[in-house]
């Protein structure tokens, strides 16, 4: 079979040759796949900036139709379609114990098909029984590709223990594709104070032109403006803040836009020797937190449910989000129109 | 029969004066139906107080300090029905106006209006007098067997438990909990959480002194280490994942300290910051590294209304033989003589300074 891989002599590449994976236990699916999404981490590992294993085939954001099955398989039977999720912990350690499988340090990113096993940007993967969930027929391929990011965004969402859907000011800084996917959903269960600071005008107008009712649209100057004539006025501010640029700057900046027992949540991706300087006083004084988001811990079931509602309430045509399909041979230009910004994700359509 | 004293004395504060006891200030008088005048018993000196003291916390002119308090119920307003006369009680100190988002979001220590714009001893003044004037609802009634001296403890008690409760333990049984600083704070922290059986508890203490008064107490799910032994043991394991600790609270208020201490946290791991640090310094975070390991950075200020299990776990403390003052490093003074109190306190010879008023 093909299959997109990366390696550092090579770079991002597809191999021809690749064999089709084979039932190893009797817990094991094989998917034909029939989308892969690509994000901004997948673009950066094949620029090299985030480590994978050499050879590894890339793809985390997966629909795929069950192929064959283990003889103990019993959730799901062959030519069902089917999401995926590509990682899971160990289930006998601290971790995995505590709710947070995503950092087990035998599963999380080390298992995570697509970083540290064999992805899903090919014609077939080998998984396990519990990593693959059904999805129904009116659910497009490409619209379930987006369950794996809403996984992890629902993550960000817990961690940031909003106190009122009603009353808390929330931001979302950045509007790529994890703002925005995050934005629609909270617009869509009704989180009423909602702003999001994209920088360029151009996927500010993309988010203006959805008309969501609850949402105020600003760019970062214009917020910072803000701030600064605020500054003195502590109910200016936001209780929860969600940051999905990965941009270290934006980061430090958005700090100083927490209101008092405001908190802070991480999900974009930084660079390796990047840092926040948070002001330990007003940490304490105004009790403020600051938390990383990473993958998804058992949300994925939640986040299959809630794309199913999205796309049958009219929030998931796709073009409107700025994501593009291509099939998997044009997968270059997949990545490349990612990389000039063109499009916010795309999306590998695969035989 | 009643005492024809009207005037009375109060430690205050002022920028031109330093520390300084004023005499013949005004009794209080009841001002509202539901106010209660208490006559003062104890008053615990913390670390805040001391950088007040030094003019290091800015507090205003001519304040009354005092805000861990024990006293005795003296004269009540017409409308108060849960305190009779006679009745020993502490003073929650926290207040929220009960109608803005942060007092509706259960974080009234954070109220604008409240807060600390209303915390006694620290905005407004204080129990280190002779009478204190306070609302009924703030007080709350200790069990006769309560030495005052011991219900002191109870507000910073109050104030632990909301770093506790912000630490999100996942088990007591299996999270491994490093506490910064053996002061009062990390000591009364340490003897609570041994006592409700936390049970991988290691305090890191810089000073051997306090190092020793731990390890005399005899804890046996506590490890004692310094600060420096620490530091080795993280360079030794910082390739291993499973080395460090899920819940770090620094009851130090150093920035080195928490800085480093940033690097023992284990993936998914918490540190809640109680110390209080010096203004315009800086915890330095890594983004890649809080992401990608799920860390997690709070502050703790005050408490949330956390008298009522603050109250039972001083008592239960008292009773289990866990909270002779002596113990704890902590002495107490006569009102007059708090001038030795706070010496004490400032040349670490004692971990908290307690006055006996009246």
């Amino acid at each position: 079979m093909k299959a997109i891989k990366y390696n550092k002599t090579r770079g991002l590449y597809m191999e021809h040759n690749v064999s089709i994976p084979e039932i190893v236990n009797s817990n094991n699916v094989i998917l034909k796949m029939l989308a892969a999404g690509i994000c901004g981490t997948d673009l950066s590992v094949s620029k090299g900036s985030f480590p994978v294993p050499d050879d590894t085939t890339l793809g985390h954001e997966l629909c795929g139709v069950v192929h064959k099955i283990g003889s103990k398989v019993k959730n799901v039977t062959v030519g069902q379609r089917v999401a995926i999720r590509p990682t899971k912990g160990c289930n006998s350690c601290y971790f995995c114990d505590t709710n947070i499988p995503n950092v087990c340090p035998k599963g999380g990113i080390i298992k995570d098909r697509g970083f540290g096993l064999d992805g899903g940007m090919a014609q077939y993967i080998l998984v396990d029984d519990v990593d693959v969930h059904q999805i129904p027929d009116d659910l497009t391929s490409s619209q379930a590709v987006l369950i794996e990011p809403l996984s992890c965004l629902l993550n960000a969402w817990k961690i940031s223990n909003v106190a009122s859907k009603d009353h808390s000011k929330v931001l979302i800084l950045g509007g790529g594709i994890g703002g925005f996917h995050l934005l629609n959903y909270l617009d869509f269960i009704e989180v009423k104070n909602l702003t999001i600071c994209q920088r360029s005008e151009d996927r500010r107008k993309r988010i203006e032109k959805l008309g969501y009712k609850n949402v105020t649209v600003v760019s970062d100057v214009s917020l910072q403006e803000e701030y600064l004539k605020h500054s003195e006025d502590e109910l200016w501010g936001f209780d929860n803040i969600i940051d999905c640029t990965g941009n270290p700057d934006a980061i430090q900046t958005a700090y100083n836009y927490l209101r008092p027992g405001g908190r802070f949540v991480i999900y974009g991706c930084c660079p390796a020797n990047t840092f926040i300087k948070v002001p330990i006083q007003d940490l304490t004084f105004k009790e403020k937190h600051i938390s990383g988001s990473f993958l998804q811990p058992y949300t994925y079931g939640a986040a299959v449910e809630n794309i199913v509602k999205l796309a049958r309430s009219g929030r998931l045509k796709l073009s409107n989000y700025g994501v593009q399909e291509y099939s998997i041979d044009d997968y270059k230009s997949g990545f490349a129109d990612l990389e000039s910004r063109k499009i916010i994700k795309g999306i590998l359509l695969i035989d | 029969m009643t005492s024809q004293i009207s005037t009375m004395q109060a430690l205050k504060y002022s920028k031109a004066r330093g520390l300084y006891m004023e005499e013949n200030i005004q009794i209080p008088k009841l001002t509202t139906s539901h106010k209660v005048i208490v006559k003062m018993a104890a008053v615990g000196i913390c670390g805040t107080v001391l950088s007040i003291s030094k003019g290091d916390f800015p507090v205003p002119d001519n304040i009354t300090l005092g805000h861990e308090l024990c006293g005795v119920v003296h004269k009540l307003g017409d409308d108060v029905t849960t305190v009779t006369v006679g009745q020993r009680v502490v003073i929650d100190t926290t207040k929220g106006c009960n109608s803005c988002y942060f007092c509706s979001a259960r974080i009234p220590n954070m109220c604008p209006k409240g807060g600390i714009g209303t915390y006694l001893g620290l905005s407004l003044d204080g129990g280190l007098a002779n009478y204190i004037i306070v609302d009924e609802v703030d007080l709350h009634p200790i069990p006769d067997d309560l030495t005052s001296s011991q219900a002191v403890l109870i507000e910073p008690m109050a104030c632990l438990l909301n770093a506790w409760k912000l630490s999100k333990v996942a088990d007591t049984a299996t999270s491994k909990v490093l506490i910064l600083g053996g002061g009062i704070a990390g000591l009364h922290l340490v003897n609570y959480l041994d006592f409700i059986e936390v049970k991988n508890l290691t305090i890191s203490q810089r000073s051997h002194d306090r190092r020793k008064r731990l390890e005399k107490i005899g804890y046996k799910n506590v490890r004692v280490i310094s600060n420096e032994a620490l530091h080795q043991e993280y360079l030794e394991n910082c390739e291993d994942d499973l080395w460090g600790f899920d819940n770090i609270i620094d009851c130090t208020g150093n920035p080195e300290a928490i800085n480093s201490a940033y690097n023992y946290l284990r993936p998914g791991g918490r540190l809640v910051i109680y110390g209080c640090c010096p203004p315009d310094t800086k915890l330095e975070v890594p983004l890649q590294d809080l992401t990608f390991k799920e860390k997690h950075i709070s502050g703790s200020f005050m408490q949330p209304y956390n008298y009522d299990p603050a109250v039972e776990i001083i008592t239960a403390l008292a009773r289990s033989g866990r909270l002779e003052i002596s113990t704890y490093g902590m002495q107490e003074y006569k009102f007059n003589e708090f001038k030795k109190g706070f010496e004490d306190l400032s040349n670490r010879k004692i971990t908290k300074a307690i006055l006996l008023i009246n």
